[in-house]
């Protein structure tokens, strides 16, 4: 009898505990990370048998477990999900942001570009107007503002991705930390159910750090969680028996992990990228936000470059070629972390110089009261007390400087954060048309031209006109030797030298680099003596008589000497060159008259010349004209390779060679000449040609492809929500507490606590029964 | 299959997140008016949206330069007008000054009158445009493209042809330079070719032919027996056809003031030919004397080299029996009344010609413009195609939304209302 009454009580218990069990996961349906339970119970057997008597029933129901529902590959999916959508969840604001960044707003790149191209236009009609060149400048400042204020916002987004990815990467750490703990809590009891909670941890933890980092994970017998990065196994281990891995994490937040053993080897020290989660989105955004700011900058070297090379290209209204534009040199200074004093840097660049391409490190030297800057193989560049001047650049130092305190300065150059435009004077733009300058194929030395054009400088000598009497009569000149000047842009000359008795003097006729173009050939050692710069003639200047005499002369020149009789020489030069004519007369009776027509020689709209080095060892130079092939001049290249001959500034930077030729050509220049501001207009459409321009249609292809990258992830996170909405559906089958369910088992549980109760009181009407039959 | 409970409020919740969001862009896009520009929604319609306003940009820009060409080419048109008429009008004055019949004063009257257009014709060649630069100075705009010394007028500017961008690769320019508009005429010159003078000088020509005893220019004269011959002040080589009783000859000597011993070997060396002597002048050194025992007819002057053209001349003196006559100018064809009456009308055709010319640029200008709007409108349309919203599809689609969402929301709070607790007990 009593063993209905303990196979009632223990139906009872089995039921209480099965009722408290369901209502344990009534509690926790909202829980996160909790798990269902269910108890699982069985037959008592006949425990009290014995070898006589076998019992034939069971002696009730035990609680054999209280179980917690678990399915490691459903949770591994929700993980890997989890993983997938979080990476997706955090590229997807960062790449928006970005691309909110390059749109085409107002105050944008795209509009600055856009008003630069209109003021380059704008002033392209009227060039020499000093209120259109003023918006020029502000627009050309704005356009390099703008994308440097793009670059420098990408530049901060890229810094919080990399401050995200350290707060990241403290959770990552924490959660190993706190699961290492958690696994010595593992397998401490043996009451069924005892470790359940512990396990919903463990799971819970292992989400929030699949939600970080993409993990493969492997469980032990007493359910403690092997944990490696990525996402397939064999990666490098999180978490194991041994503990916590140290994992850090370089700076394009790739995790560098090193073994929790003590004193692991370097070489065991993995550096991974994250497949998964936060870190993989961030580290994916990063490289994104990092390529789009190379792009960036690619776009601005292009526009840099291609602009500076059309402005410098271009001439002013004085004929001088222009500077660059926009400028992409930068620095960043770095003080050392063991300076003891405190300094800062301004640092500025010098137009016209080139400044150091590699790093320079400034050291203070307090005995000297200076600071010392050198380059990258400790060559003293330049020193100073709170300036530092180098080639190209000035170094500007304020603060308490002490002993030995070093600041590293690197040279950052060609980013689009340094883009500034470096015109600040209206008169520095160069509208005008431009010397272009292409070096013989066969040259053989690596020099290179820069060509810049001078004022043809009037000589020192009177002007003829102002000697010849208007009256068309005859002057008589004091002493034989250079009489005056014909100024470049007369048309005609007629001279006479007249025999007043002792014999008519010779006429010459010379150019100032020393061609004579009339009159009989003189000795080398009287033109040595006559071609010096007080006569004259240009510095440098090298007698040639291969054209004196000749009807069709230099440059074009018609040459006339009919008419010349016993009593006079005549001469006669139509169509002059536009340049300075020096006359000589010879000795005689140095009677001379004549005329000079001055008026529309107008300086030629193209000339083409060639220079040839005639001599690399003293840097003998020579100009030809293209289309006669005469000479214009030659001359010596001096310390820096400068020589001037003809108008033509020349200077060839290298090494020269014997007979290396470059040709130059070169167009005349005025205030109204704005051909070489439509060069630089013709770049806002793309050159197939060339390949030049077409900057909007470049910068629209960085922000497509970082809309294309936005697409692509926003694509990918609709993709990982339904994953993770399935794997989550998964799970919540497996583990998930559904209300209706656990009401039906609530029902379920009572009735049989119910039953068992009744049960107990039918054995104790059996044993009421029982006393009273006695 | 059974989702537990809490997951289905959490799905529910992010559904109806999803349904905002859609909603809210979708209504934003119907209150600006305008797709989404961004890439990352369409990244071709995208990228055709930048070029085609990149595109509307250019080519507004070649329509404001069409119109900055036009203007000045309006004002190049206008002014060579007014040169045409006073060009007109010289030709008419040349005209009636060569007649021997028009008295001295009549001839001053005419020469004032000249002096006048002159002065004018010169301001015409120094005219600005709207923006104060000289409109025919080339790439020279700044200061006045032409320096009148009184007597002469030199062109100072360059033959620079300022020009603006119409299209992605013509060039328009937007005037002509003063060096081929007034410094280029092409006239018949000495020996019958065609050779090219400045208009100025045609003018200055003129006004010449208008001065006291203008009259009295002659390509040809003739004197009985003695004559005094005076080139004027230039150094030059003179060329001339003597005639004298024995026949004719041409000469061709250089000749200087102080140095007339040249010219005179020259008449000299054909006295058998001609049978004219010549002699230094005896009261002017720089001047001969030509005898010749009959009539002495010179003609066909040229004088070639350098000084002012109105010193090409020669002052014949007759001389005949010994008695100073009336003064007589010997003049190069070119500078003879009917010369200058040609020259004109050359410089009239040049001007016209060059009138036509700006009108062909401002016709090329007017289809460059049309070529313009049709891309304009073109480009315009793409651009609406593009950035504009279907505002009926985009209001039907936020309907639906709507729709959607208001559904969601009742099933959510139908199915979450009751659970199988309110039915116990």
């Amino acid at each position: 009898m009593s063993d209905l009454f303990n196979v009632a009580k223990s139906g009872m218990v089995a039921s209480r505990v099965a009722l408290t069990t369901t209502s344990e996961n009534v509690a926790n349906a909202n829980t996160e990370g909790y798990s269902r339970r269910e108890v699982i119970t069985s037959e008592l057997s006949g425990s009290s048998a014995n070898p006589l008597f076998s019992s034939l029933n069971g002696h009730g129901v035990m609680i054999e477990d209280v179980r917690r529902a678990f399915d490691a590959l459903v949770i591994g999916q929700v993980r890997q999900t989890t993983s997938a959508l979080a990476s997706a969840e955090t590229m997807e604001p960062a790449l928006e942001q970005l691309e909110n960044r390059m749109l085409p707003d107002a105050g944008g790149v795209t509009e600055m570009l856009d008003s630069y191209f209109e003021a380059l236009e704008g002033l392209t009609a009227v060039p020499n107007d000093a209120g259109l060149r003023g918006v020029v400048l502000s627009a050309g400042s704005a356009l390099a503002s703008s994308v440097a204020d793009m670059a420098d916002d990408i530049t901060d987004l890229a810094e919080y991705l990399q401050g995200q990815g350290s707060q990241v990467l403290d959770r990552v750490n924490g959660i190993l930390k706190e699961m290492h703990i958690l696994h010595q809590q593992l397998g401490v009891s043996a009451v069924p159910g005892a470790n359940n909670s512990v396990l919903d941890r463990r799971d819970k933890l292992l989400t929030d750090l699949s939600e970080l980092v993409e993990v493969q994970v492997s469980y032990g017998d007493a359910g403690e969680a092997t944990i490696t990065l990525g996402n397939s196994p064999g990666g490098p281990t999180l978490l194991d028996r041994s503990g916590a891995a140290r994992v850090t994490m370089n700076s394009d937040l790739a995790l560098v992990v090193r073994p929790a053993i003590a004193a692991s080897p370097p070489e065991n020290t993995v550096t991974r990228y994250a497949t998964g989660g936060q870190l993989h989105g961030l580290s994916g955004a990063l490289s994104a936000v990092n390529a789009s700011l190379d792009d960036l900058s690619g776009w601005a070297v292009t526009l840099t470059e291609q602009m500076n090379a059309v402005h410098m290209a271009s001439r002013d209204a004085n004929g001088d070629p222009g500077g660059r534009l926009f400028s992409l040199n930068g620095w960043a200074a770095d003080p050392a972390p063991a300076n003891r004093g405190t300094s800062i840097v301004t640092i500025s660049e010098v137009e016209g110089e080139t400044p150091p391409s590699g790093d320079i490190r400034l050291v203070r030297d307090d005995t000297a009261g200076l600071w010392m800057a050198y380059d990258d193989s400790n060559t003293l560049l330049g020193s100073g007390a709170n300036q530092v001047v180098l080639d190209g650049m000035v170094i500007d130092v304020t603060g308490d400087p002490i002993e030995g305190d070093v600041i590293d300065i690197q040279a950052n150059h060609g980013r689009a954060q340094n883009m500034r435009f470096l015109l600040n004077d209206v008169d520095q733009v160069a509208a005008g048309g431009g010397v272009t300058v292409v070096t013989d194929g066969a040259n053989t030395g690596d020099a290179e031209l820069s060509v810049s054009t001078v004022e043809l400088t009037a000589s020192s000598q009177p002007n003829l006109s102002d000697i010849l009497p208007s009256d068309g009569s005859s002057a008589t000149l004091a002493s034989a030797g250079v009489v005056g000047m014909v100024p470049a842009g007369a048309t005609e000359l007629t001279l006479a030298s007249l025999n007043t008795g002792g014999g008519a003097s010779d006429i010459m006729v010379f150019t100032r680099e020393g061609t004579q173009i009339a009159g009989p050939p003189m000795s080398a050692a009287a033109a040595g003596s006559l071609m010096t710069e007080a006569n004259g003639f240009a510095p440098g200047a090298i007698y040639d008589d291969t054209l004196t005499g000749q009807a069709d002369n230099y440059l074009g020149t018609q040459l006339s000497t009919d008419g010349s009789t016993a009593s006079a020489q005549w001469l006669r030069l139509t169509d002059l060159p536009y340049e300075d004519l020096i006359i000589v007369a010879g000795a005689g009776d140095l009677e001379i008259g004549g005329n000079v027509t001055l008026g529309n020689g107008a300086e030629p709209d193209d000339r083409s010349v060639t220079l040839e080095v005639l001599n690399a060892g003293t840097g003998e130079v020579e100009l030809r004209d293209q289309a006669t092939g005469h000479r214009l001049g030659g001359g010596l290249l001096d310390a820096n390779g400068n020589v001037e001959i003809a108008g033509f500034s020349l200077t060839l930077t290298g090494t020269t060679q014997t007979g290396d030729q470059y040709d130059i050509g070169a167009t005349s220049s005025g205030a109204g000449d704005a051909r070489g501001l439509s060069a630089l207009a013709a770049l806002r459409s793309y050159d197939s040609a060339t390949g030049a321009g077409g900057y909007d249609a470049l910068f629209a292809g960085i922000r497509t492809e970082v809309g294309g990258a936005l697409a692509g992830v926003q694509t990918k996170l609709q993709v990982a929500q339904a994953q993770h909405e399935a794997a989550q559906l998964a799970h919540s089958e497996a583990s998930g507490v559904d209300l209706d369910t656990e009401a039906a088992a609530l029902i379920k549980y009572q009735q049989a606590y119910q039953a068992n109760a009744r049960v107990m009181s039918v054995a104790r009407d059996i044993f009421s029964t029982l006393l009273n039959s006695l | 299959m059974t989702i537990g409970t809490s997951l289905q409020h959490t799905l529910a919740s992010k559904h109806f997140t999803r349904l905002d969001s859609e909603i809210s862009s979708l209504q934003s896009q119907i209150a600006a008016g305008k797709s989404d520009p961004r890439s990352s929604v369409d990244p071709v319609r995208a990228l055709n949206m930048s070029a085609a306003q990149d595109q509307k940009g250019l080519l507004e820009q070649f329509e404001k330069n069409l119109e900055t060409a036009d203007q000045r080419l309006s004002l190049s048109d206008s002014v060579l007008e007014e040169v045409g008429n006073i060009l007109e009008r010289f030709s008419e004055i040349a005209i009636r000054g060569a007649s021997a019949s028009v008295s001295d004063s009549e001839r001053d009257a005419l020469r004032i009158e000249a002096v006048q257009l002159r002065d004018n014709f010169v301001l015409l060649a120094q005219t600005r445009d709207d923006t104060g630069k000289a409109l025919f100075g080339g790439y020279q705009t700044q200061g006045d493209p032409f320096v009148d010394n009184g007597s002469n007028v030199e062109y100072v500017g360059d033959t620079g042809r300022h020009t603006l961008r119409v299209s992605d690769n013509a060039l328009l320019p937007t005037s002509l330079h003063g060096d081929e508009l007034f410094m280029q005429v092409e006239v018949e010159g000495a020996d019958g070719s065609a050779t090219t003078r400045d208009i100025f000088s045609i003018i200055e020509d003129t006004l010449s032919t208008l001065s006291k005893g203008g009259g009295a220019r002659q390509t040809g004269v003739t004197v009985a027996d003695d004559l005094r011959f005076k080139p004027g002040g230039a150094a030059a080589e003179i060329t001339m056809t003597i005639e004298g009783p024995s026949g004719s000859a041409t000469i061709s000597a250089p000749y200087m003031a102080s140095s007339p011993d040249a010219l005179l070997a020259a008449v000299n060396a054909v006295s058998a030919t001609t049978g004219i002597s010549a002699i230094i002048d005896p009261s002017d050194p720089a001047a001969l004397r030509l005898s010749g025992g009959g009539d002495i007819t010179l003609s066909d002057l040229r004088m070639e080299g350098g000084g002012a053209r109105q010193d090409k001349e020669v002052k014949i003196t007759p001389m005949t029996g010994g008695t100073e006559g009336n003064l007589t100018m010997l003049v190069p064809k070119t500078l003879s009344s009917n010369a200058q009456i040609g020259a004109i009308g050359a410089a009239l055709n040049h001007i016209a010609d060059k009138r036509a010319e700006v009108g062909s640029i401002q016709q090329v200008g007017e289809r460059q413009s049309a070529a313009l709007d049709n891309r304009k409108e073109m480009v315009e349309r793409a651009l609406a195609g593009y950035e504009g919203l279907d505002v009926a599809s985009a209001v039907t689609e936020l309907q639906a939304l709507l729709l959607n969402r208001e559904a969601a929301q009742q099933t959510y709070a139908k199915i979450s209302s009751r659970t199988l607790f309110d039915f116990l007990g």
